[in-house]
């Protein structure tokens, strides 16, 4: 009996004083992470030596049944609220990131060199350009529609737009399909082909000639 | 006055000070890591009350506490992680 008594005592003093250093631990130190570091012994272990020390004070087991029981479930859900008040606070840390991020390319923005946003930063201006690339075909293909959305974006771009419209709409009568990128080269290709197809037709002639003289 | 009412009185005043203070300075993560700690403190102390005064239907309190405290510590963390 005495030897289980001081058995008893010791368990108890070492979980109090488990649960007492972590609490003094927890007040002491800065910071949320450093906080839980410390909160998490007084569940897991201060609890379990102070239900051990009552499971062997007690002199039948099922007597100490509720207490261990109790202690399990302080042993069992401590580390569950530690790693979920841990993710809130890592939560909490990307957020103010996220904040301070925002906040700074507000005023570098011209810089634009950031390594920590080089993916999608770098990717955003090349779509950009393919998709002003695709633009100057699009405003000739869709039309004015377009033209108004797209003032705002690049002046000079529009102003050449502008002209190759008055020139597109002088010359949508006899375009009316959609392969008039530019219509004064492709009347240039045409007045080419027409020039080559002179040509060739020379060359029939000429071939003509020179057939002339074979069967002749 | 046994060793089990001196436990749970060192405890209440060594163990729940340093948490009220934490609860009431700095963020609110902060703030819920003392609130955690003092639930666990406190459950401790209502089992070496009930030891103490020998009356172990006392020890349902302390089964109540530990798994409210849980689930409150819980919804905090979940809360805060949401809107903080």
């Amino acid at each position: 009996m005495t030897v289980r008594h001081i058995i008893a005592l010791v368990l108890l003093v070492a979980g109090v004083t488990v649960i007492v250093l972590s609490c003094l631990g927890v007040l002491v130190v800065p910071g949320a992470y450093q906080k839980l570091h410390f909160a998490a012994p007084a569940s897991s272990l201060g609890g379990v030596l102070v239900g051990a020390g009552l499971a062997v004070e007690a002199a039948v087991f099922t007597s100490a049944f509720k207490d261990v029981f109790t202690v399990l479930v302080l042993a069992v859900t401590g580390p569950v609220v530690t790693t979920a008040t841990a993710r809130a606070v890592r939560a909490r840390d990307q957020r103010q990131d996220v904040q301070r991020r925002d906040d700074r390319p507000g005023e570098d923005r011209p810089g634009e060199d950031r390594p920590g946003e080089a993916g999608p930063t770098e990717g955003r201006p090349t779509e950009g350009r393919h998709i002003e690339g695709r633009h100057i075909e699009g405003r000739h293909i869709e039309g004015r529609h377009i033209e108004g959305r797209h003032s705002d974006d690049r002046h000079s771009d529009d102003r050449h737009s502008d002209d190759r419209h008055s020139d597109d709409r002088h010359s949508d009568d006899r375009h009316s399909d959609d392969r008039h990128s530019d219509d004064r080269h492709s009347d240039d290709r045409h007045s080419d082909d027409r020039h080559s197809d002179d040509r060739h037709s020379d060359d029939r002639h000429s071939d003509d000639r020179h057939s002339e003289p074979g069967p002749g | 006055m046994n060793a089990w009412l001196w436990a749970a009185t060192v405890l209440a005043v060594a163990g729940l000070a340093p948490c009220l203070v934490v609860t009431v300075r700095s963020g609110a993560l902060e703030r819920l890591v003392g609130l955690e700690l003092a639930g666990v403190v406190a459950t401790v102390v209502l089992l070496l009350l009930a030891q103490g005064f020998g009356r172990s239907s006392y020890v349902d309190l302390a089964l109540v506490l530990a798994l409210l405290s849980f689930a409150g510590s819980l919804v905090f963390a979940r809360f805060l992680q949401r809107w903080v």
